[in-house]
């Protein structure tokens, strides 16, 4: 058994935050990066097709695509202010508060700004979900401290996610494993957005077809670990070069200019703290339990 | 010599007045982590000027030369005067002390500016700038949305009036258009403004990584130079795209916020590698406009 990582989990502060499930909105047609119109489909709402650890593009239509259940706080005037926006760490629970699926659990499992808050339930329980359910989230992670590593930004990073990842310190070094390494060079959508990394995420461009294909970007699944190299996404995200930004992919494909699958930064260190292994199996759905290992 | 279509363009008025400063009070967060009072967005920056020094102003960030201006009546008028501005058109003071001066729109700058702000850039001499203040109202002829290069179809046109385009010293050789550019930058410094409309507002060169200032001459850049993106898309939208390059105009100065830098309003785009630039020190807008030395 290896060791754990020693942290500050006994001094987080636990707080409620509430969300409703968010309906779906239509904006008409679209513009993809070649100039032609598409109508959209996969972002807000409950997505009874597409679930975490599933692949990040190939669906009929699909751009932006949200795995499961998208939720959306209602406590400020916009999303991105609400508590829930900022103080959710991936793998915190969840409860249904309202409707048929009352009492039903789930984990939180990412942001994607604008649609939002993405949560897991069992398929079983999306049977009785509905727009507008309430969902209670307890909140816990942010503040989070790796002990020696305390210059290491962790965000929407709850204590649960953190002990799964299968992080371990060699040389003085954190070893993180990651199912993939993206060039900070091809991030887009979002980067300089604002320096809050705890409500934006930022997109991996996927429409340059021949860099697509290049960077194996058609393997990313929802819920990977990744490795972003040479930024450092600790106060916003931006390019450093010999830096590690640490990343779960929260959304898929699209092909809209500058944009592609969403990451959520997770970890950000300056150069020379951090190292990363390849794991195929790190994904979330996996990590926190929420599908077998194939 | 290139040809256009510009006696087919229609020329539109379109409305707008001078915009407040824009300042954040708790102050905004640097790359790494430090408050910052981030002053040079909205108002009149009086020494900021088309051909002057982007870098080296106090507690600058992304600030803008000259005029700051937007259409604040409504959310729909506000991106008809965001998105048929475009750099060249004469601008004219329609109210206060120095009604009837004529300038220039210069640039267009809006992501994620504070306050929400997206500014169309005017520039206006000196006497003009003593008369004016905020709420002055001003009409823009807006003419360039459709321009078309002759042989060059597949060039996209954003932002950019036909006198300017005339005036740029382009030159068609060998099937690429050969652009007079200050700077060639390349894709990996780019940051905001990725995946915004390429109709309006613009892209950043990210200055957040400070040894990229001296390695890639950021620093010798002025206010209203041209520089070429590599491999930079500005068709439906901005992107990375192997082989493409974008021509755009610096707007804005540095910045110290994680992924963002100095703004560029971007006005020609090829997919297909028809752009090539040609390095001259002098490739600023002001000169091809007239009113800088």
């Amino acid at each position: 058994m290896r060791p754990l990582l020693k942290t500050n989990k006994e001094k987080l502060i636990q707080t409620a935050v509430q969300a409703v499930i968010q309906p779906t909105g239509g904006r008409g047609f679209g513009t993809s990066w070649e100039g032609k119109a598409k109508m959209s489909l996969g972002t807000a709402t409950i997505n009874y097709t597409v679930s975490v650890g599933d692949p990040t593009w190939g669906y009929a239509n699909d751009d932006h695509v949200e795995p499961d259940v998208t939720c959306q706080g209602r406590d400020k005037p916009s999303a991105s202010d609400c508590a829930v926006a900022i103080l959710a760490c991936i793998g915190n629970e969840a409860r249904v508060v309202s409707g048929d699926a009352k009492g039903a659990k789930g984990v939180y499992i990412g942001r994607h700004a604008g649609a939002d808050e993405l949560l897991w339930f069992p398929k079983e329980v999306l049977e009785d979900m509905a727009p507008n359910d309430k969902i209670h989230i307890k909140t816990e992670g942010c503040g989070l401290e790796i002990e020696g590593f305390e210059d290491v930004k962790l965000n929407k990073m709850s204590p649960r996610l953190l002990e799964s990842l299968g992080v371990t310190v060699e040389d003085g070094k954190l070893v993180v494993p990651i199912a993939a390494t993206i060039p900070g060079w091809i991030l887009g959508a979002g980067a300089g957005y604002d320096a809050s990394v705890e409500t934006v995420d930022y997109d991996i461009q996927t429409t340059c077809p021949e860099v697509t294909e290049e960077l194996n970007l058609k393997n990313l699944r929802l819920g990977d670990v990744i490795a972003i190299t040479d930024h450092y996404d600790a106060w916003g995200r931006g390019r450093y070069m010999g830096a590690i930004t640490i990343g779960v992919v929260v959304h898929g494909f699209s092909s809209g200019g500058g944009h592609g699958p969403g990451v959520n930064p997770i970890m950000a260190a300056l150069p020379g703290k951090i190292v990363t292994k390849h794991d195929p199996d790190a994904n979330i759905a996996y990590l926190l339990g929420l599908r077998e290992k194939p | 010599m290139i040809k256009t279509n510009k006696d087919k363009l229609i020329t539109l008025a379109v409305s707008g007045e001078v915009v407040p400063a824009q300042v954040v009070r708790t102050y905004e967060t640097t790359w790494d982590g430090k408050a910052k009072l981030c002053i040079g967005v909205g108002g009149i920056n009086y020494n900021l000027k088309i051909g002057g020094k982007i870098f080296g102003w106090a507690n600058g960030d992304r600030a803008e030369p000259g005029v700051c201006s937007d259409n604040t009546e409504s959310s729909s008028r506000a991106n008809g005067y965001r998105q048929k501005s475009c750099l060249g058109n004469i601008a004219k003071i329609i109210s206060g002390e120095a009604k009837g001066a004529k300038g220039y729109v210069v640039g267009k700058h809006g992501y994620r500016l504070p306050g929400g702000a997206q500014h169309t850039l005017l520039h206006f001499d000196d006497e003009t700038l003593e008369k004016m203040t905020i709420g002055d109202k001003i009409l823009v002829k807006a003419c360039g949305i459709g321009l078309k290069i002759e042989g060059y179809e597949d060039v996209m046109i954003w932002s950019l009036g036909p006198n300017l385009l005339d005036a740029m010293g382009i030159e068609d050789k060998e099937g690429k258009l050969h652009v007079p550019v200050v700077k060639e930058i390349p894709a990996e410094l780019m940051g905001e403004g990725w995946g915004t409309g390429a109709h309006s507002s613009h892209i950043g060169i990210q200055t957040c990584y400070p040894p990229d200032i001296e390695k890639y001459g950021l620093e010798e850049l002025r206010f209203g130079d041209l520089v070429y993106l590599k491999d930079i898309l500005s068709d439906w939208g901005r992107h990375h795209y192997r082989g493409g390059a974008t021509i755009g105009v610096v707007v804005s100065g540095p910045s110290d916020v994680s992924g963002r830098g100095i703004g560029i309003t971007t006005i020609l785009s090829s997919k297909e590698g028809k752009l090539a630039p040609v390095i001259d020190p002098k490739a600023n807008i002001g000169r091809h406009l007239g009113f800088l030395e």
